[in-house]
């Protein structure tokens, strides 16, 4: 069953047209690394030039920014869902 | 109700006795102070064209005049000078009952699951803030203009912040 990616319609070309993307990883960061991997137009805005996740991104998991749980290490589970939004949309 | 007034970025759904005095920032019937604001105010972020928010805010405007939704705001275009390519939608409430809020909206088909505080909304436009200083740059403001919009946002948002006491307020948008 997996966890749940999913992207605004504005970034959807980044994953190949659609919006929502199943994976299977334990935690948000590797729900970050699987989208870059398997769909590498995704990779230079998944990620900064130091090969960290970008800040102009905002990253919830069940709505939750994941800033106000564990971070990229928040644990996930099956049926989560992981959103990802720019970080300019908060406002 | 919705209010279209295009004096304004946004379009909001107000409750129509938002013009008798009502107040939609309020817990258990008792106006939100700002410290309350800060702790428990926000809202589920909605991205989409214009016209599938036009069409989302004419489905939720009976919630707001039921007061099962406080407030929604939506942009009438998108915030490109933000670097974002669709409108925004906010759909406010207080954090205790937001699982309560994303069942309606989850019921009229929004799926991304995002909630936003308020508090880190006026910290993004607070001085020095993520928004507030991205928008100055939009606006090739000099040195003196965005001194005075710092200014501006720092009288504005650090009363919030300084009397968690008082009565929130809301500003024209």
């Amino acid at each position: 069953m997996g966890a749940t990616i999913r992207l605004p319609g504005s970034l959807k070309f980044w994953i190949g047209g659609s919006e929502e993307v199943n994976c299977e990883c334990g935690t948000v960061r590797e729900c970050i690394d699987y989208l870059s991997e398997t769909h590498p137009d995704s990779r230079a805005r998944l990620f900064d030039e130091q090969g960290e996740v970008s800040s102009l991104l905002m990253i919830f998991l069940n709505g939750e920014n994941v800033r106000h749980l564990d971070g990229l290490a928040t644990s996930v589970k099956d049926g989560d869902q992981l959103a990802i939004i720019p970080l300019a949309v908060g406002g | 109700m919705i209010v279209d007034d295009p004096n304004s970025h946004f379009v909001f759904v107000y409750h129509p006795e938002i013009y008798y005095g009502k107040r939609y920032t309020v817990y258990d019937g008792r106006p939100m102070t700002n410290g309350e604001v800060l702790e428990n105010w926000g809202k589920w972020i909605i991205l989409g064209e214009l016209a599938s928010l036009e069409k989302l805010a004419a489905e939720l405007n009976s919630y707001v005049e039921r007061e099962s939704i406080p407030v929604i705001k939506y942009d009438r275009e998108p915030p490109r000078n933000l670097g974002i390519d669709e409108c925004v939608m906010m759909v406010y409430c207080d954090k205790r009952c937001r699982e309560t809020v994303w069942a309606i909206l989850e019921s009229h088909g929004v799926k991304l699951k995002a909630w936003v505080s308020e508090k880190e909304t006026m910290e993004m436009w607070s001085p020095g803030g993520f928004l507030l200083e991205r928008w100055i740059e939009s606006k090739n403001l000099d040195e003196n203009q965005a001194l005075a919009v710092r200014e501006d946002a720092r009288v504005r948002l650090g009363s919030v912040f300084e009397r968690p006491e008082e009565i929130f307020s809301p500003w024209t948008q």
